[in-house]
């Protein structure tokens, strides 16, 4: 569903991405892993087309994430890190206008967006600017922005990092509940619990590098070690590496 | 744990350098002096895209302080003639005479009055401008976290009013030229500046503190939606007062100089008027009485202050007020069965409603800066010249649409501001989105020229299709603008800025006005056919700009990289600009001051192709530019360049017979003399050989071959003829066009820039021979 040939991306002479070759199958929750500063972002962003890849491509669904940018975005699905909406509109005609954009007509965008924002208990907020949302609401806005089109493959940026522990349960089992019905989700983070709970495969990478991938048994063999996540982690981010 | 504690004067000072730091920094950003050299491994920051503006930005400030001491001086004078009653006030003369005679002479009373008036006036300017152009509805950067410091409250508020009055460009620039004038008058020579700026310093200590209870009472008490709107409300009304204060040097009439007759004795004893005595005939007592006067007005300030924040820097929730306010008339469904526009254009519009900022700025602030100017100026009366010069009518009406563009269309990016993200999720472009941006701006900006247009349509006596015509034109001109001004705002603004002085580039901003400039003087000036001209080559500006915005667009979110290099229209017209420029210098150069001969002529457009076409290719070499127009390349060049010609050839021939046949064809001696003179060589040299090289690179290989990047063949074909046609004299455009037709088409077959040269050589040989032989 998700292939990366070869990407990379230099800020001048910083390489953020060395080149990069993975695939993520239809279905797959796939857990991109590293510490700040690794390259998820930027490799996020690539994928939405936000920044242009220094070499190499990223393909979803066959279809080149830079040059057929248009068509990507009908069957993707996008949480930044920091979402930030614009002034002086409220969180319904937020969502109203995202779906919208992907082509409802206005009675059905109206009828998802009270649906999504039901779902997401947003009822009360929708109705505010959504400037004015604490970060854990301005996640939840930003992920029901990125579930309004029912998309195939969604591309998550830390969606709980900065959530309280109730939310982000919420949002855990939400993307479980997602995943069960077929959608392929590619979340970064740096929350390794999550990443047990949620990830069928991880890719794990490091100071722009892929360091490991595989299912989590898979990655244990490779290091011949039987620690947690957290220790296989650590193993594999070390400074010195 | 340190026991050591800082003093509150180094606590100020520590502050007051913080903050100029910042300055310096944000400045330096934007001015880049110096680039740090990066070390191997650590990030480069995003130095990548920015480059040294800072010469543009010095000249600009030059220019400021120029004009505005300038004013300064006039408004001196004009006071001085108009208070004294002062006789000999006419002519360049007699007003040398005046300014020379005031030198050093202590002012009257009523000149101390009405200067005082002036400089009250700008200093309401240095409070009230700061206060506009900041952001009052983000909270502040810094009280919050500088009460967690081990100082003061009180040592902290005295910090901010010192900064703040030291850090106020705007409030310096405001005083200073009008101080510093002052100050010359009274006899300072060239120390002038010396005294004004350390009495400037005084009166904007004052300024910052009025800043200071202003905004922290505000912030307090108002939510942020009414904050945003009293902002736009301050931005306009700061404006009134330096009407006023410029109208003062700008005539002799206005209303204010009534005010300054009026000004009561005591006002000479304000602070402003204090300054002006001090400037004027310096004195210890003087002196004494302006520092303590500023000094009890900081003090009343300081003790407001206090009782402002006594329960705290932050205000009740920021938040609450949100929460309950909205709820009432919130439309929780959309209802209105009809809609407008797309989803893009919806949004826009509904931003414009909510944001009154925005609003003022967009849509109201043209029509106040028209009226002060009017009104300030004293000259109502102008507005009936509006009907008798039509020229001055569609100026007017071209400036109020573009000025509203420049607020809106060029800010469209910046507008998006951090949540440009959205723009790139859905499935649609984001050229489209700016597209359908344009679109609508170009409608909105139109609604003042056509009421204005309407209204004096009505008015004039009867029917005139002149001035319809150039109605049209304007109206023309402000749909290219809001894509010119979208297309320009992509390259001005920094959508990764975090600093609000750095999201516009004001060096784009100067472009615009400067473009809008020229369309206003094509417009008021000139023949017909001159102004359809200009009308074309604003088309393919605006085209030119679009493709390199559209160019622009997949890197925008990018801290460090730009697009690759590709040939573009916009490197055709500027190569076409230098192309014809140099020319009209060489032969300028060659001539000296006789008349030019063919020689010359030869000599400057081969020269001056020869120069385009080595620095053009230099250039695309360096910057290895993709697209690059090949002369060999490609296939039958032969073929389609025969074809061409014969077609150019056979339709220019017929429209020299038809000339001649109405008696309208031009005189040309030299093609009749007799034998095969020197110049007969230079001629043929000239139009077969030097003519399609130079010509056919320029307008085939790069504006064709650029337009036909985002344009459909016959598009770019037709454009880039109607280029080649109107830069040709009147008489021959029309063959002209079908020339570059005929080639543009041979290009476009063969690939191949071999063929349009050999079209163009072919055409140019076949009329210079039929007027040879055929046509006497």
């Amino acid at each position: 569903m998700i292939a990366f040939e070869g990407l990379s991306k230099q800020y001048g002479s910083f390489e953020a991405l060395k080149p990069l070759s993975l695939q993520v199958g239809k279905g797959e929750v796939f857990g991109f892993l590293g510490p700040n500063g690794a390259g998820k972002t930027t490799t996020i962003r690539m994928m939405m087309g936000i920044l242009v890849p220094s070499a190499g491509r990223v393909l979803i669904d066959g279809l080149d994430c830079h040059r057929d940018g248009a068509a990507v975005k009908r069957k993707v699905g996008y949480l930044p890190d920091n979402p930030i909406f614009y002034d002086y509109l409220r969180g319904r005609e937020i969502l109203q206008f995202v779906a919208e954009m992907h082509g409802y007509p206005r009675a059905e965008a109206a009828q998802r967006t009270a649906r999504l924002l039901r779902e997401f208990s947003l009822d009360e907020a929708g109705d505010d600017f959504a400037v004015n949302y604490s970060l854990g609401m301005k996640k939840k806005l930003g992920l029901a922005c990125a579930l309004i089109h029912d998309p195939a493959v969604l591309i998550l940026d830390e969606p709980i990092n900065g959530l309280d522990p109730r939310a982000s349960r919420e949002v855990q089992e939400r993307l479980l509940r997602i995943a069960a019905a077929g959608t392929t989700i590619f979340v970064s983070t740096h929350l390794l619990d999550m990443a047990e709970k949620l990830c069928s495969r991880v890719a794990i990478i490091h100071q722009g590098a892929l360091a490991a991938t595989g299912s989590l048994d898979d990655i244990r063999q490779q290091l011949a070690s039987e620690g947690s996540l957290e220790e296989l982690f650590l193993q594999l981010t070390e400074p010195a590496a | 744990m340190n026991t050591a504690h800082v003093t509150p004067l180094r606590a100020i000072w520590l502050l007051t350098r913080l903050r100029l730091q910042r300055m310096l920094n944000v400045g330096g950003a934007r001015f880049a002096f110096k680039r740090k050299k990066n070390h191997e491994k650590s990030r480069p920051a995003t130095a990548g895209k920015r480059r040294g503006m800072w010469l543009v930005s010095a000249l600009v400030l030059a220019a400021m302080l120029f004009s505005f001491g300038n004013i300064a001086h006039q408004s001196v004078l004009n006071l001085h003639c108009g208070l004294d009653a002062i006789t000999s006030c006419h002519g360049q003369d007699g007003m040398d005479a005046v300014a020379a005679q005031l030198t050093g002479t202590p002012f009257s009373d009523a000149l101390l009055a009405g200067l005082s008036l002036q400089l009250c006036l700008l200093w309401l300017v240095s409070v009230l401008l700061p206060l506009g152009a900041g952001d009052l509805a983000k909270p502040d950067w810094d009280l919050e976290w500088l009460v967690t410091l081990p100082t003061s409250k009180t040592t902290l508020l005295w910090a901010r009013v010192f900064e703040r009055s030291v850090a106020n460009p705007v409030g310096l620039i405001a005083l200073l030229p009008s101080t510093t004038v002052i100050a010359w008058y009274g006899g300072y020579g060239w120390l002038a500046p010396l005294p004004a700026l350390a009495l400037s310093l005084l009166l904007l200590l004052a300024a910052a503190m009025l800043r200071t209870l202003v905004d922290t009472g505000l912030r307090l008490k108002l939510s942020p939606s009414s904050l945003g709107n009293l902002q736009a409300l301050i931005s306009i009304v700061g404006i009134v007062p330096m009407y006023i204060a410029m109208s003062f040097g700008m005539s002799r009439q206005g209303f204010a100089f009534g005010w300054a007759a009026d000004m009561p004795a005591w006002s000479s004893w304000t602070p402003p008027g204090l300054v002006i005595q001090l400037l004027n005939r310096p004195s210890v007592a003087l002196a004494a009485t302006l520092l303590v006067q500023v000094a009890v007005l900081l003090w009343l300030g300081m003790l407001i202050l206090r009782r402002q924040l006594r329960d705290g820097v932050v205000g009740s929730g920021q938040r609450a007020s949100m929460r309950t306010a909205p709820k009432a008339n919130a439309p929780a469904q959309p209802s209105s069965r009809w809609q407008i526009g797309t989803v893009i254009q919806r949004r826009e519009l509904s931003l414009l409603k909510r944001d009154r900022n925005f609003f003022v700025q967009t849509l109201l602030l043209p029509l106040v800066i028209l009226g002060s100017q009017v009104v300030f100026t004293g000259r109502l009366h102008d507005v009936h010249k509006l009907l008798e010069s039509p020229a001055l009518l569609v100026s007017t009406g071209f400036f109020l649409g573009t000025y509203t563009l420049m607020m809106s269309a060029f800010q469209t990016l910046n507008k998006e501001g951090g949540s440009l993200w959205m723009l790139y999720t859905f499935p649609v472009s984001v050229e489209q989105a700016l597209k359908e941006k344009a679109q609508l701006w170009a409608v909105l900006s139109m609604v003042y020229p056509l009421i204005l247009f309407g209204a004096a349509l009505l008015f004039i006596p009867q029917w005139r299709w002149d001035i319809a015509g150039l109605m049209l034109l304007a109206l023309a001109g402000i749909a290219l603008y809001s894509v010119i001004a979208v297309a320009l705002g992509v390259f001005a603004s920094d959508p990764l800025a975090t600093e609000v002085q750095a999201k516009m580039r004001p060096t784009y901003l100067y472009l615009y006005m400067l473009l809008t400039g020229l369309y206003i003087g094509a417009l008021s000036a000139g023949s017909l056919v001159q102004r359809l001209v200009f009308l074309m080559l604003t088309v393919a500006l605006a085209l030119a700009l679009w493709q390199k915005a559209r160019d622009q667009i997949p890197y925008l979110l990018d801290p460090a990289a730009s697009p690759p290099a590709r040939v573009s229209a916009s490197d055709g017209l500027m190569a076409a600009m230098l192309f014809f420029v140099a020319q009209v210098l060489i032969l300028l150069l060659l001539k000296g001051k006789g008349s030019a001969t063919l020689l010359h002529i030869a000599l400057a457009f081969g020269a001056a192709g020869g120069l385009t076409y080595v620095l053009v290719r230099l250039l695309y070499w360096r910057s290895k530019t993709a697209g690059v127009p090949r002369i060999l390349n490609g296939k039958q060049a032969l073929r389609w360049g025969g074809i061409g010609a014969g077609l150019a050839a056979v339709c220019g021939i017929a429209y020299l017979f038809a000339l001649q046949a109405n008696g309208q064809l031009p005189a040309a001696p030299l093609l009749h003399t007799a034998g095969w003179s020197r110049d007969w060589l230079w001629l043929i040299g000239l139009t077969v050989l030097a003519a399609p090289l130079c010509e056919e690179f320029i307008f085939r290989g790069l504006i064709q071959g650029g337009l036909r990047r985002s344009l459909p063949a016959w598009q770019a074909i037709t454009i880039s003829a109607a280029i080649f046609a109107i830069v040709h004299p009147p008489a021959s455009m029309l063959p002209v066009f079908v020339l570059g037709l005929c080639t543009g088409y041979a290009y476009q077959r063969s690939g191949s820039l071999l063929a349009p040269m050999l079209a163009h050589a072919g055409y140019n040989a076949a009329i210079l021979l039929c007027q040879r032989f055929w046509i006497t």
